[in-house]
């Protein structure tokens, strides 16, 4: 009886396997979301060949004078310098690439850390259930409750520092949603009966978790994980543009607006860019998500 | 009815607890709150020492944190003194400055619940229209739109540039009246309300258009989702109106997620509420919880993120209320 | 048979435009209904039967669509209504209980609420009438103290009674045709013969007709006149309830009888073997005779063309090349 079970969970393989298939074809269908997976395919690029595309220029050093400006400070774009150069003379397009590298990082660390953490406990809560549950979820309804943005303010007031302190500090929030989701996922995979049928014929508690339950609660995770790139992204130059993120001499597109509003009149092309880069990775990122929760969940895609 | 509200009133006790137990240790990391008042003018040095016995500052942290929620729950020493703005307690400093965020973020959260449950609804019906993708595509613009660069742009556009509203503040200092000037304090009252929405325009523009792109995709996809249930297609069975079958059946079964949605989203207005109040110096909580973070100022820190906690747990909690009167499935079990 | 015609649906198609192809759900179904008759409509699942009747009720959603055929209703084809002329026959002449009880009514409304919204649409009374009479029919249906359940949400009844407030909104405008698309098959044994006996008892009183769908032939021949056997959206066997029982032609119908040995005519001492394998999928039919992979009678024939429905008795219709004549092959 388990043993035919077992068979059936062979067949569930090569189902699930033309089921990606499946949603890839969907995806691929979904142009918006297509033509943001490209773009992202491209700005990843950019960012890692930040160096080759700087135009010799890079993101630290100080230029000493322009042609075509009297000062090299908040000097307007000329040749060499497509964006102009910033409030302390350096080159504001090599700092939008290298910036782009800080941002991008940032929004992926954060948001693998959060769905790791939350596969985590959503798993545990979920399988477990019981006082274990009740734990991680009065303890994840704990976190929502939380008034992220001034404690984030005051957590990286604290905790000063590096690339990693802000990524730490991001990440603290940003597990939740994907803990409930997966927990709820568990809930109804439980109840299936390749679940019970491993459970009868011995398997433990961390092999039905990681072969089963994991693989099968995926779908939903790559969808939030997805979108909350684009959060983190937000987050991360929210917290650069108050100053308390990526600090100086460090380029990120948050950081690289902290003195906007003062330029705002004299140099307002240097608004515009990190602005504009950080907008359009948010929203190619909410695409992608978007394209991608209509692919896995075929009963929305009509 | 009432035994439920009863019951979820002493649920929040501990959460509120826990809240202010790491928030007041999160934030006492922040710095010794008497150390600055040193450079504090209004402050001798014994009352620096009689504060920090008051304070029980020597103490382990469960003895202040106890002595500070006590000040908290009943401030008779203000919540502690302000190093930022000198000579006033914390909660001088916090009265006088919540009722504009207070406005300016309620006011907000209304629009945006007005505007995006309709246009939810709107863009629903006509899936795959102009309108949908037109609807689609700015609520993505919404929740992909860094709050503090879409101020800024704002600020650049209508008040640098076209002169129509102003840069910052939430109102004058003083009006002309007749040739006279005027404090704005003693001007009438509905000059000064005029004065403050024309200041608060475009910060409140910001805040709903944060919310509303969020909001209007997922009552979207809820009315979608209901739309195709089975008690619709009853309904339809019956010979009601396409209009009694949208808004009374689906409607009402689409919009319950949403107020889970926009209970859950309380922290999201203080972050946004926040963010642009620092924009737009307005010199409301938000900004001053930034001010106070920047500057040390451990005591008001501590007290407006106790605040804000309360208003996101009270968020949560009027929204599950809804819930409850929404769904008639929540109050038996 | 003298009676008068109530509906008759003459070739209809329904097909469901699909990601991955097109779905003939029902494709070429005829069958005709008179006043007061009751039509059981079986086949297994998946063979269309929900389908042809969301049809009549002009209930389709996207992607499906009705591509073609009539629904003649009281002599007028109901799929050349307008909208609006269809709403006001939905509920009040023709009138349908769902196959889900648990998801079919509204959770944030109450019972009475949902019944007596029909009585308010269709009838010209006040709501204090509607109330008693939505009380009445609560009462008539079975549902003990109606007074009370008028004011009870859906989640705080059983699947039983919920079934039963199903009928009472379905029958609360005293309709000409009742579709009831395997009202009973979410409930168990007990409640289902209760409910059954209340929609015989409720036919004869109201004298309405019943288009009754199942894929079990045991209620069709406790509960209906004649009987139409459905195989992947088209109709293979069509005659009334004692022929089929009597004498069924149709390899499928067969087997489908198989499955309930006590209904088998006496005769049959030797049964067939049961139906073997799946009903076919919707993007993938068999070429020929949509039953050949599964009939134990296929030829070659079977294998390239459809067989048209055909008279092999005085008013019994059976789709097959090889007919089988139970009385032959026992004698
Ligand atoms: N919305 C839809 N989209 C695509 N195909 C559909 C849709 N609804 C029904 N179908 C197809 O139409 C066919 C007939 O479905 P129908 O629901 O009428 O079957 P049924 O005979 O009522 O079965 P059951 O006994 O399970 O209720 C099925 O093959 C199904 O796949
Ligand atoms: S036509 Fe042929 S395959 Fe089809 S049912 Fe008859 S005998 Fe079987
Ligand atoms: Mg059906």
């Amino acid at each position: 009886m388990a043993n035919e079970d077992y068979v059936e969970g062979g067949i569930e393989t090569s189902e699930s396997y033309s089921y990606w298939r499946k949603v890839f074809q969907r995806l691929k269908k979904h142009k918006i979301a297509m033509v943001s997976l490209w773009f992202l395919v491209v700005l990843i690029l950019m960012a890692v060949f930040a160096g080759p595309l700087s135009f010799g220029n890079n993101p630290y050093s100080y230029i000493k004078s322009v042609p075509w400006a009297p000062r090299p400070e908040l000097a307007p774009p000329g040749p060499g310098h497509p964006l102009g150069l910033d409030n302390m003379g350096r080159d504001a397009w090599s700092r939008l690439l290298y910036g782009g590298r800080v941002s991008l990082a940032v929004g992926f660390i954060c948001s693998f850390i959060g769905a790791a953490v939350g596969l985590f406990f959503g798993l545990i809560s979920g399988y477990f259930g019981g006082i274990t549950d009740m734990l991680i979820m009065r303890f994840t309804d704990f976190m929502l409750s939380l008034p992220v943005l001034p404690l984030m303010v005051v957590l990286s007031s604290v905790i000063k520092g590096s690339l990693w302190t802000i990524i730490f500090v991001i990440s603290i929030f940003s597990w939740m949603g994907v803990a409930r989701l997966v927990r709820g996922e568990v809930l109804s995979l439980k109840e299936q009966e390749f679940t019970e049928a491993a459970r009868a014929i011995g398997e433990t508690p961390g092999r039905i978790m990681w072969i089963h339950l994991l693989p099968n609660s995926m779908a939903p995770v790559i969808v939030a994980a997805t979108l909350a790139i684009s959060g983190n992204i937000i987050y991360e130059a929210t917290l650069s543009f108050l100053g308390l993120g990526i600090r100086q001499p460090t380029p990120s597109w948050g950081n690289m607006l902290n003195g906007a509003q003062t330029f705002m009149l004299t140099a307002p092309w240097l608004m515009w860019w990190p602005g504009i880069a950080i907008l359009v990775t948010t929203l190619a990122f909410n695409f992608l998500g978007d394209g991608l929760r209509d692919a896995l969940d075929p009963r929305l895609y009509r | 009815m009432r035994n439920y509200l009863i019951r979820r009133s002493l649920e929040l006790i501990p959460v509120l607890f826990a809240i202010a137990f790491v928030s007041f240790w999160l934030v006492s990391k922040m710095g010794d709150p008497f150390a600055v008042l040193v450079l504090n003018p209004h402050v001798r040095p014994e009352d620096i020492q009689r504060l920090r016995h008051i304070w029980h500052w020597d103490d382990p942290l469960v003895v202040r944190f106890w002595y500070w929620l006590k000040d908290f729950v009943w401030p008779r020493q203000g919540w502690g003194l302000s190093t930022l703005a000198p000579g006033q307690t914390a909660l001088q400093l916090i009265s006088r400055r919540i009722p504009v965020t207070i406005a300016f973020s309620s006011t907000s959260l209304i629009a945006a619940i007005i505007l995006s449950i309709p246009l939810g609804v709107y863009s629903a019906l006509r899936q795959y229209s102009v309108a949908d993708y037109i609807l689609t595509f700015f609520a993505f613009f919404g929740m992909s739109m860094p709050t503090f660069w879409f101020g800024i742009m704002l600020i650049y556009l209508f008040a640098v540039k076209l002169h129509w509203f102003p840069a910052a503040g939430y109102h004058r200092a003083f009006f002309i009246i007749k040739g006279v000037p005027v404090m704005f304090d003693k001007a009438p009252r509905w000059m000064q309300f005029l004065d403050e929405a024309w200041h608060l325009t475009l910060p409140i523009t910001v805040l709903t258009v944060f919310q509303v792109g969020g909001w209007l995709r997922y009552m979207r996809s809820s009315m979608l989702e209901v739309k195709s249930m089975d008690y619709v297609r009853t309904a339809r069975a019956k010979g009601l109106p396409e209009r009694t079958v949208i808004y009374k059946h689906a409607f009402r079964n689409a919009v319950i997620p949403i107020i889970t949605l926009i209970g859950l989203s309380f922290p999201g207005l203080i972050g946004g509420a926040m963010i642009t109040e620092t924009v737009f110096a307005i010199d409301g909580i938000g900004r001053l919880t930034y001010n106070a973070v920047m500057s040390q100022d451990v005591f008001v820190a501590m007290a407006l993120i106790m605040i804000f906690s309360i208003l996101v747990v009270i968020g949560n909690f009027l929204a599950d209320i809804f819930y409850a009167v929404a769904d008639p499935r929540i109050r038996y079990s | 048979m003298e009676k008068e015609v109530l509906l008759e649906v003459k070739d209809l198609r329904t097909y469901f435009y699909t990601e991955d192809g097109v779905v003939r759900a029902v494709d070429g179904v005829s069958f005709t209904i008179h006043k007061g008759e009751v039509l059981g409509l079986v086949g297994e699942s998946g063979c269309g039967k929900s389908v042809t009747s969301l049809s009549i009720m002009r209930l389709v959603d996207a992607p499906g669509k009705i591509v073609g055929g009539q629904i003649i209703f009281k002599g007028e084809d109901l799929l050349k209504k307008s909208e609006e002329e269809m709403r006001k026959i939905r509920g009040s002449e023709i009138a349908m209980i769902f196959q889900e009880p648990m998801t079919a009514l509204n959770p944030v409304y109450t019972i009475g609420d949902q019944i007596m919204e029909a009585i308010l649409t269709h009838q010209d009374v006040n709501e204090e009438e509607a109330k008693k009479q939505t009380i009445k029919l609560l009462d008539l249906v079975g549902i003990p103290d109606p007074k009370k359940r008028f004011n009870e949400y859906p989640h705080e009844m059983s699947g039983g009674m919920r079934q039963r407030a199903m009928i009472a909104m379905a029958i609360s405008c005293n309709p000409d045709l009742l579709i009831s698309d395997e009202a009973t098959t979410a409930l168990d044994v007990t409640i289902q013969a209760q409910i059954l006996e209340l929609m015989k008892d409720l036919q004869r009183k109201i004298g309405m007709a019943i288009l009754f769908i199942t894929h079990d032939l045991a209620l069709v021949a406790e509960m209906t006149d004649s009987v139409a056997v459905t195989y992947t959206g088209k109709i293979v066997e069509y005659s009334d309830v004692r022929s089929i029982f009597k004498n069924p032609h149709h390899p499928y119908t067969y087997g489908l009888l198989e499955s309930i040995p006590s209904l088998l005519s006496e005769k049959t001492k030797e049964p067939l073997p049961a139906i073997e394998g799946m009903v076919p999928s919707p993007y993938r039919m068999p070429k020929g005779c949509h039953f050949n992979p599964r009939c134990p009678f296929a030829t070659d024939i079977c294998r390239k063309e459809m067989p048209e429905l055909k008279e092999v008795e005085p008013n019994h219709l059976v789709r097959c090349f090889h007919p089988v004549n139970v009385k032959e092959e026992v004698s």
